[in-house]
């Protein structure tokens, strides 16, 4: 066997034994969300179970206002998502299109703002948030959300391949700066923008402390803090009930991932930037 | 009220002079070639005028107004760029009718443009397309078919056949000069290839290192260069020019003597050395030695076809000749014969022409004038 050939199985090897990690978690709560708790217990490692039931999923519904919950948190993720790429656009159009001086400067400063831990942010925006009056509101969880650095650097990136000459076609013609920008700019980066907005919604959808230290009555919940209940130790004898919350959760995500797909893959290899 | 006029004219970035120095004036209508190597700074002059370069100092006035610190947008300008600079995300319709539509046109003037310029330039069947689906022909034909729409007073292009090949770009050429007589307006032609420049320009601005070398008629340009490096940038291929000396009305070059005569002598007159030019069309070729004939050895030639170049050595110095039918062997001697009317003299050290024995040159008359006239 050649040398080439050989270093081909070892890396489909690797890349084999990847893709059962990252896909046996998925595959691990698809099936005990269709057991009952006691085949849940007796053949927990099981891929398909032996006797399937909706009985958890219906227990989910009959407990939990799931709809009310989606909504709280469909309501979070675009609220954010569609304010990180505004705010990402136009702060990345004014770093490709205007030279002011500290630009560079500006920029860095910016971008380095991708390595603060949210832990360092956390308590400031907690007492931001609580002194606004804003404790337990959705809008409270949404508002420390609004813009990221990591938008502005994608979104740059795509807009810096444009060529100069085709925005001083457009500026000769007597358009604004906001006028090139939505004219040009925006459609011929539509690819980069796109797959940040679904970067940023999936983000936002299984965000997890922050809404914890911000929600505290049921009917404000999000989904991750709905799954939260069963697996905490009051709800953890019910852990297939646990297991269809996680389920429903994974439906908006994996829905918008396959949609998408095309852009978001496009997107990370074109910038350099591994997914 | 379309004449372009450039006073002063400096452009330098941080300190690095690119254009010093600049007066040029292009009259209402006129095709002006700005002509050089890569690097002369044609392409900010254009960039000037469009107001996509800030002038640093001097005045540039567009139909009589100054406009150093007016918009690009509203100078009135239409540019067709080297890479088209085409709207990729547009169809070929949307590209032509994008500065009207934001310009606020009326919809029925927006029609009446772009049938226009879709019939002038053989776009129809193609409106639907996108940039992508087009050939670089058609693109070029769209990046003008915009420019032309805009039914500006001045139109700018920078390079704009480079990018095609050698048969499209002879058809494209004329077709852009019919395009610029139907539209009117005041053309500002940037160009590396002398061939354009002298077959599209009613005048060219030859510019080397950021001055204007020589600022004439293509015609003038050709037969009366104002310095070496004109007459060397000028002509395939490239005119001779042989360090000369002067003696009695004589030149020698190579170690052999010539004299150009009639009125020649008043021009050399108090001069020992000149810079000898002559272009290669303009040499004879002999078999045997003829009356002020010089002598020759055959190095090599090369054949164009439609004529032959022959590279010859008379001494240290390498003289072209190209004709029609000329047939010689490397090693062969030749005897090289040059018509006086058609021969250049430049000085030994500024290489700027030193006259001719007609002062008057052929073509349009023009504000140029000799710097050293015959007295």
């Amino acid at each position: 066997m050649s040398r080439r050939a050989a270093i081909g199985i070892l890396w489909h090897a690797v890349l084999i034994a990847l893709l059962l990690a990252m896909f046996y978690p998925i595959a691990f709560a698809l099936s005990n969300s269709f057991k009952s708790i006691s085949d849940a217990y007796s053949s927990v490692m099981e891929l398909i179970p032996s006797r399937p039931t909706l009985e958890n999923y219906s227990r989910v519904f009959s407990r939990l206002d799931v709809w009310r919950i989606t909504a709280n948190t469909l309501f979070i993720a675009l609220v954010a998502s569609v304010f990180k790429v505004l705010t990402s656009i136009l702060a990345a159009y004014a770093f490709t299109e205007f030279s002011f001086p500290g630009r560079g400067v500006l920029y860095f400063v910016m971008i380095s703002t991708i390595f603060i831990p949210f832990n360092v942010t956390m308590l400031p925006n907690y007492l931001s948030i609580t002194s606004l009056g804003l404790n337990d509101t959705l809008v409270g969880v949404a508002l420390p959300q609004l813009c990221d650095a990591t938008g502005i650097f994608l979104i740059r990136q795509s807009m810096r391949t444009i060529p100069r000459s085709i925005l001083e076609a457009a500026r000769m013609e007597n358009r604004s700066s906001l006028g090139m920008l939505t004219d040009i700019v925006v459609p011929l980066t539509r690819p980069a923008i796109l797959s940040s907005a679904i970067i940023f919604f999936i983000n936002s959808w299984n965000e997890y402390v922050w809404p914890v230290l911000m929600l505290k009555s049921k009917e404000n919940f999000t989904l991750s803090l709905a799954l939260q209940m069963y697996i905490s130790s009051e709800g953890g004898t019910e852990f297939t009930v646990a297991m269809a919350v996680s389920v429903l959760a994974m439906l908006v995500p994996f829905g918008l991932y396959v949609m998408f797909q095309k852009f978001i893959v496009s997107t990370f290899t074109s910038s350099g930037v591994k997914g | 009220m379309k004449e372009i006029v450039m006073e002063n004219v400096c452009k330098s970035y941080g300190g690095t002079g690119v254009v010093s120095d600049l007066n040029i004036s292009v009259g209402s209508g006129e095709r002006l070639i700005l002509l050089g190597p890569s690097g002369c700074g044609k392409s900010t002059i254009l960039r000037m005028i469009a107001g996509l370069e800030d002038i640093t100092s001097g005045s540039l006035y567009l139909g009589g107004r100054r406009v150093n610190d007016v918009e690009s947008g509203r100078r009135n300008v239409s540019m067709v760029f080297q890479n088209y600079a085409l709207f990729p995300h547009m169809n070929v319709e949307d590209n032509i009718t994008y500065g009207l539509r934001v310009n606020r046109i009326p919809r029925d003037e927006i029609a009446r443009r772009k049938a226009e310029v879709v019939n002038m330039l053989e776009l129809s069947g193609l409106e639907g397309r996108k940039p992508r689906e087009l050939s670089g022909g058609q693109k070029q034909r769209v990046a003008l078919a915009r420019a032309v729409a805009k039914r500006s007073d001045f139109l700018l292009l920078d390079e704009p056949l480079s990018n095609l090949d050698a048969q499209l770009r002879e058809h494209a050429r004329k077709e852009l000069v019919k395009v610029h007589e139907k539209s009117g307006a005041t053309m500002v032609y940037v160009t590396h290839d002398q061939v354009e420049a002298m077959t599209v320009g009613d005048r060219i601005a030859l510019l080397s290192g950021g001055t204007v070398q020589m600022f004439d008629t293509p015609s003038n340009i050709y037969n009366r260069p104002a310095n070496v490096f004109t007459a060397k940038f000028i002509g395939a291929p490239s005119c001779n020019i042989a360090p000369a000396r002067v003696k009695g009305g004589r030149i020698s070059f190579g170690g052999e003597w010539f004299a150009p005569g009639g009125r020649w002598r008043e021009i050399l007159s108090g001069r020992s050395e000149v810079r000898f030019g002559a272009r290669p069309e303009h040499v004879h070729l002999h078999t045997d030695a003829r009356p002020n004939s010089v002598r020759a050895v055959v190095k090599y030639s090369e054949n164009y076809g439609n004529r032959t170049s022959v590279f010859t050595s008379v001494g240290e110095t390498e003289i072209a000749v190209s004709g029609e039918d000329i047939c010689f062997a490397p090693g062969e001697t030749a005897y090289l014969s040059f018509d006086p009317d058609r021969i250049h003299l430049f000085d030994a050290d500024t290489e700027e022409n030193i006259g001719y024995p007609d002062d008057t040159r052929r073509g349009e008359d023009d504000e140029f004038i000799y710097k050293h006239n015959v007295a």
